[in-house]
């Protein structure tokens, strides 16, 4: 018969599964020994760099010794140079304003001066998703701009206490009396991480490609649309020229990452797009290498012009599930785990937990907040006393409570309630259903013989949008959902997935709308908020469009004056306030849980500052 | 070969019960004691999917207040429920006519023509009232909040269903219920929004039951009028045909489904059609397999001769003989329907809230991304698998009764 | 045979551009296209009008959507010039990634391929004894168990599992034997290849014990049929007349003659070994095939969906063309149609 399988063919099958399994094998072999040879790469380069750091300070000890100094005593803290030494903040007689730094700006709570500091050890962080892209300019993603952050550096930085500016790979920075031009001075000393020196061709060459149109970094370029012209005035000098008045203006320029001319240097725009892992900066750390899929590993910049980091390498995994994380965490595979709501509240007041864990709770400056956006191109919600309403019928402080678990605080407007531009003397509308039902009555909404709320024929229901993926938005919105139904209204829920979700914002097909939006240290209420962003698809959704409102944002945006400009944007939130274009929901808190061996790890006003992190000699662990 | 079971008794006089190849092949599956089970879950399920407004409800049968009397329950029923609950009237009236019919008439040409009568006339009275229902009754929006108003005391004589929970009554923010374990008040805990876990399972039975039969209905709808067109006119049709089918197949599931649902939204109806429209490939591949064996047979060609319409030769004739494989594919889909609906809730992009399904409830519990709440997905992820496996041994044991050769040796 | 095979090979054609042009114009209706992932821009934000628009034409002009002048292509051309790449293998560039489609499968395909064929195996090792022990005791109590076993496990919902393995096999405050997520733990650096291995064992237990349990019955059932057509023949009348023992008639004569539709059931398995399973891989953080597929289909990523479709299509026209093969030659009755 045709199909007797006979002993050839079973030899066929077992040779079959043989070559299978081969296949196999050396797949894993040649994964195995790529990652081993990775491995090696990087001790042979972190030995490399250990021994040109060693021949360094050998050169700076022969040195010191020539010219007599003397050693310091092993007991008493080392105390670092007075960072303030020489420094000018000063407004000029012709209006100008002038501020430099002979030294590069050092931490407010310098790790130096810690009594058990020393350098060395490893800090291995999660990135919940690998990023697509690192180079600058062109990341595609949150995760991208988080290795960055401290591998690249702009001509300014902030102080992480006061939000004050301060010259970083600038020496100073004149800002002209009519406010439209600013010069910045380099540092002398001041170098990428090759060694190279810093000069004003590699900002020049910096601004040139943001401006190239063939680079992908439409969003990054649209912010420079008032910046004029840049030219170099010398080797170490740079001015821009500004066409109009802008309370940004500084911080634009101030912030842009510089890149090495002649690393980061292209033909045509498409090329600079295709590298995806080259990132080369000024930073307290550079790039060592990227393993797909698994991690990137970040050394200290031994050639770095400023303060040097404690820390020898930064290690940043990509777990993606936060129960992986946090097992990692425990396991001490991870020393850094940004902690889910319910992980806090669990292990937070753990006894044994806390032993060895040191927790953080904090603000960050650039988490914006969580918002219901109505859609006013609907007349039912362009009356600003059904938005009352309806704010007033959402329990904000028990949203918190409950579904946060008390791990944030309330939003009264659009700015980050750490910085001076938000005012704290407003305060949320309370939770009071029975002045809803009064607000609406009075708008005309009187509820029809179905139960519904009815005016002129029309019930009132409509679509909350939303994003879908987020379990705690999902339960935000059922909630919301039965307090209106509290209130005769008929809301129904509909997610839709993010980029379909993005395109029904731009096309105004919503009736109202669920999502947050992040935020920085001072925003720019321009974009979401002037009668200018509604149209063409801009950032003002719901169609807010007040005369006042306008004007405030108008004039704000013109004064450069800190005190001035504080006041007005006062007077803003006061009114969007009483206008309730969003209900405003809350400012998400983040949760850090440490591991005890580090020091100086308390967050910042801007967050967490990883360059300050060192390990006492006893207690490091990775060499 | 001669089937060892005990020889049947001889029908009464005017009885065409035994006659009927699917009376027959009903019995045999009844002997079965897991079928019977799987059948009994089955039922209770449909049971449950018409009866579940009275048994888990947040509204109370009967209250007074400001010393009035409410009648709430009945009051806030959606069109939804009455429309299941005539529906389900409609098909016990069936099962009492249809044994009404089977002793009145002996011919199965007769009992053919009364069943299909009855029938017709039955699905007349459901579309009636759905049209009567959806076009002309509103849902009633209750705003009252019965257990905040016993709680306060405002509410007496308070008769609440059963288990006094719907599936979307809130614990009140303020009391942080949610996410509660089991206690005696929530006999399964509560979810996220504090709403009691138990009223939310029953109440999906709905939705399973929906998912599975429509999507399975629209799946069997073009299954067989595909695939019998394409049996039947053999040569440049079928190798087309056949080409169009391995096309569909090829398409990953998921990845249409998943597109659908971003093109149409999360519409449970869309839902069903999209589900129904990725899984008729099967079907029509058993009804061109079967149609390309009977059109060989005599009474085809004769009725071909007789010069009857094609309409009439499909489904009058080749049909009912071709439907044996089809119908245990159909079980079988169901199971798989129900299985991919609890998927895509999972993925996140099936049934809109605050509908309960289990998959959606599962997906609450198991998120990767929060803790693990056992409790929560324990009971959901147990009824997906008693229900699915419930279909699935019918399916088997309507396979084993329909051909008994393929469980024995020859 | 020949004249047959050559047919099928030539009727492949046109299943094929049937297949990739309808999932090409089912992506490119979708909404949301061409923002993808483009509208939220580092740090979360949703960047501003212009930002997205001059994204999305850049994109665009990429996908061969819009023409260098930013005019709309008629989408049979579109179709065209994607086909054209295709054909010169050049799969694109991945919209979110910024990485050629070709490197990501790379990366991923051994990473599905392994754990599916893991889990055949197991399947297989699993189901043919288990269909051929239930084909000799048919009727008894071993063939009702495990006839039962089979279809309840078949009938398990594959999250319900993961879910129930995830949330206490793997979770410190249970049981914490395994890994709860990916395949390689986060320190293989520092490992030997005997330790790689290990871990990497260790990790897919999990995932592939969520995977296997569905293809038993599948397996054992096809297996106990084909065993139960042999035993029916005559040839093994005639072996028992001879005085052979059941057992030697088993092993040596009817399980090698049922084996052959195991063996076509397998060439029909392998587009699935492809696909991957989706719900698994997202439910372990597995980046593997189905993961990237989930991931491209909601950020719209169009050219991993259609290399995907593509490679994956022509795979299971070939795995179909083969089992036809194989059943052509098994059986001498078969038509060639």
């Amino acid at each position: 018969m045709n199909n007797r399988f006979t002993l050839k063919d079973f030899i066929f099958l077992v040779l079959f599964v043989l070559v299978i399994g081969a296949i196999l094998w050396t797949g894993a072999q040649f994964g195995y020994q790529e990652k081993r040879l990775n491995a090696v790469q990087t001790q042979v380069q972190s030995l490399n760099d250990a021994q040109k750091e060693q021949s360094v300070m050998l050169g700076d000890i022969r040195t010191a010794l020539r010219s007599g100094v003397q050693v310091n005593s092993a007991t008493g803290p080392a105390t670092a140079p007075a960072a303030d030494q020489g420094r000018i903040r000063q407004k000029k007689t012709d209006g100008s304003y002038y501020v430099y730094f002979p030294q590069p700006p050092r931490s407010p709570r310098d790790p130096e001066t810690f009594p058990d500091f020393a350098r060395g050890d490893w800090l291995v962080r999660n990135l919940s998703d690998e990023p697509k892209v690192i180079t600058p300019y062109i990341e595609k993603d949150y995760y991208g701009s988080l290795v960055q952050e401290m591998v690249i550096e702009g001509l300014l930085t902030r102080d992480p206490e006061t939000f004050e500016y301060q010259p970083q790979l600038a020496e100073s920075y004149l800002i002209g009396a009519d406010g439209l031009t600013f010069t910045f001075k380099l540092r002398a000393d001041a170098c990428f991480s090759d060694g190279t020196p810093v000069t004003a061709d590699d900002v020049i060459f910096s601004f040139k490609t943001i401006a190239d149109p063939d680079v992908d970094d439409a969003s990054l370029r649209s912010y420079f649309s008032s910046l004029k012209t840049f030219r170099k005035i010398d080797a170490r000098t740079v001015e821009f020229v500004f066409d109009k008045l802008y309370f940004k203006a500084l911080e634009m320029v101030g912030s842009l990452p510089i890149l090495p001319a002649h690393v980061y240097a292209y033909a045509k725009g498409d090329d600079y797009n295709k590298r995806g892992d080259l990132l080369v900066g000024s930073g307290a750390f550079m790039l060592a290498n990227w393993d797909r899929g698994q991690q990137i590993v970040l050394v200290r910049n031994e050639k770095y012009y400023g303060q040097k980091a404690p820390l020898d390498k930064m290690i940043l995994k990509f777990i993606k599930n936060p129960q992986a994380a946090f097992q990692a965490f425990q396991n001490g595979q991870l020393d850094v785990h940004g902690s889910e709501p319910d992980q806090w509240v669990k292990f937070s007041h753990d006894p044994e937990f806390s032993k060895h864990v040191t927790m953080y709770k904090y603000i960050r400056p650039d988490v914006g907040y969580a918002f219901i956006g109505y859609n006013e191109a609907q007349p039912r919600f362009a009356d600003k006393r059904v938005r009352q309403a309806l704010t007033l019928l959402i329990d904000r402080q028990a949203i918190i409570h409950t579904f946060l678990k008390d791990l944030a605080v309330p939003a009264t407007g659009p700015f980050s309630p750490l910085t001076p531009q938000n005012d704290p003397a407003i305060k949320p509308w309370p939770y009071d259903v029975d002045q809803a039902k009064v607000l609406l009555a009075q708008a005309g909404w009187k509820p029809g013989p179905d139960g519904v709320l009815a005016r002129d024929g029309q019930r009132f229901e409509f679509d909350l949008t939303m994003g879908t993926g987020n379990p705690l938005g999902d339960r935000i919105a059922n909630y919301v959902k039965e307090q209106f139904e509290r209130a005769g209204i008929r809301m129904r829920i509909t997610p839709y997935e993010f980029s379909v979700f993005t395109e029904r914002l731009d096309e105004r097909k919503f009736d109202t709308a669920f999502l947050s939006w992040s935020g920085s240290i001072e925003e720019d209420p321009y974009q979401i908020w002037h009668t200018d962003g509604i149209k063409d698809k801009g950032s003002n959704f719901i169609a807010f469009s007040n005369p006042q409102s306008d004007q405030l944002i108008e004039e704000g945006r013109k004064t450069l004056d800190d005190k001035r400009r504080m006041e007005i944007w006062h007077r803003w939130q006061t009114l969007i306030h009483e206008e309730q274009p969003y209900t405003f929901l809350y400012v998400p808190m983040s949760m850090v849980f440490i591991n005890e061996r580090f020091g100086n790890t308390k967050p910042y006003s801007t967050g967490l500052a990883y360059g300050d992190w060192f390990v006492p000699a006893k207690l490091q662990k990775y060499r | 070969m001669t089937e060892t079971a005990t020889p049947e008794p001889l029908p009464a006089v005017g009885e065409a019960r035994l006659r009927t190849y699917w009376a027959v092949v009903w019995r045999r599956f009844n002997r079965g004691v897991l079928n019977r089970v799987a059948r009994a879950w089955v039922l209770v399920l449909i049971a449950l999917a018409v009866l579940v407004p009275f048994l888990a409800n947040g509204s109370p049968y009967t209250a007074v207040l400001d010393g009035q009397h409410h009648y709430p329950l009945l009051r806030n029923l959606t069109r939804l429920d009455w429309l299941l609950l005539i529906c389900g009237a409609l098909v016990l009236a069936g099962a009492l006519v249809h044994r009404q019919l089977v002793r009145r008439h002996a011919e199965v040409d007769e009992l053919r023509s009364a069943q299909v009568r009855w029938l017709a006339a039955g699905l007349l009275v459901a579309a009636a009232s759905a049209a009567g229902l959806f076009g002309f009754y509103h849902d009633y929006l209750d705003t009252r909040d019965y257990h905040a108003l016993q709680r306060s005391g405002q509410l007496h004589e308070a008769v609440f269903a059963p288990l006094p929970w719907g599936y979307k009554d809130q614990e009140p923010l303020e009391l942080d219920r949610t996410f509660a374990y089991p206690t005696r008040e929530h006999f399964l805990g509560t979810d996220g929004n504090g709403r009691d876990a138990l009223a939310r399972l029953l109440w999906s039975s709905r939705v399973v039951l929906a998912i599975g039969l429509i999507s399975e209905v629209i799946a069997l709808v073009i299954g067989v009028i595909y695939g019998s067109l394409m049996g039947y006119f053999v040569g440049r049709v079928d190798i087309l045909g056949m080409r169009f089918v391995e096309v569909v197949e090829a398409i990953p599931t998921l990845f249409l489904l998943i597109t659908f649902v971003a093109l149409y939204g999360r519409n449970l109806f869309m839902l069903m059609v999209i589900i129904g429209l990725t899984s008729w490939t099967g079907i029509a591949r058993f009804v061109r397999a079967e149609f390309l064996r009977i059109r060989q047979l005599d009474y085809v060609a004769a009725a071909k001769a007789a010069g009857l319409p094609l309409r009439s030769i499909l489904f009058r004739h080749m049909l009912p003989n071709g439907l044996t494989p089809v119908i245990v594919t159909f079980t079988f889909g169901v199971a798989g329907a129900v299985g991919s609906e609890s998927v895509l809730s999972f993925l996140g992009i099936g049934v809109e809230p605050p509908t309960p399904s289990w998959g959606s409830m599962l997906n609450e519990a198991g998120n990767p991304a929060e803790t693990f709440r056992w409790w929560l997905a324990i009971a959901p992820g147990l009824l997906i698998f008693l229900t699915v496996f419930a279909y699935n041994i019918i399916g088997e044991g309507l396979r084993d009764a329909i051909d008994p050769r393929l469980n024995k040796m020859e | 045979m020949l004249h047959y095979i050559l047919r099928r090979l030539f009727l492949m054609v046109p299943t094929l551009i049937g297949m990739t042009l309808v999932l090409f114009a089912v992506v490119r209706f979708a909404p949301g296209l061409t923002t993808g992932g483009g509208a939220f821009g580092a740090g979360g934000q949703m960047r501003n009008q212009q930002a997205r628009a001059a994204a999305e034409q850049a994109v665009k002009k990429r996908l061969h959507l819009v023409d260098a002048q930013g005019h709309d292509i008629w989408l049979p051309m579109q179709y065209i010039y994607w086909l054209n790449d295709t054909l010169h293998g050049d799969f694109g560039e991945s919209v979110q990634y910024n990485l050629p489609v070709a490197t990501l499968l790379k990366e991923r395909i051994p990473v599905t391929l392994s754990i599916n064929l893991v889990v055949a195996f197991i399947v297989y090792l699993l189901a043919i004894p288990g269909g051929m022990l239930a084909s000799v005791k048919r009727g008894k109590s071993f063939d009702l168990f495990w006839g039962f076993g089979t279809l309840a496990l078949f009938s398990l919902p594959i999250m319900w599992v993961g879910s129930m393995e995830i949330g206490f096999l793997a979770n410190p405050q249970y049981l914490d034997w395994f890994p709860a997520a990916g395949i390689h733990s986060t320190n293989t650096m520092w490992m030997t290849f005997a330790q790689y291995v290990k871990d990497y064992l260790w990790h897919i237990v999990l995932p592939i014990s969520c995977l296997s349990y569905g293809g038993l019955a599948f397996i054992s059932k096809l297996k106990r049929a084909a065993m139960l057509d042999n035993l029916g023949q005559d040839y093994v009348r005639t072996a028992r007349a001879k005085g052979l023992s059941e057992l030697t008639i088993v092993t040596r004569h009817v399980f090698r003659n049922s084996l052959l539709p195991m063996i076509t059931i397998f060439a029909g398995l392998i587009p699935g070994l492809l696909g991957g399973a989706v719900v698994t891989e997202t439910m372990f953080s597995i980046k593997g095939m189905g993961e990237l597929m989930l991931t491209a289909v909601f950020s719209r990523d169009l050219p991993i969906i259609q290399a995907e479709a593509f490679i994956g299509s022509v795979i299971s026209l070939i795995c179909l063309l083969i089992t036809d093969i194989c059943y052509a030659l098994a059986d001498p009755r078969v038509s060639y149609d």
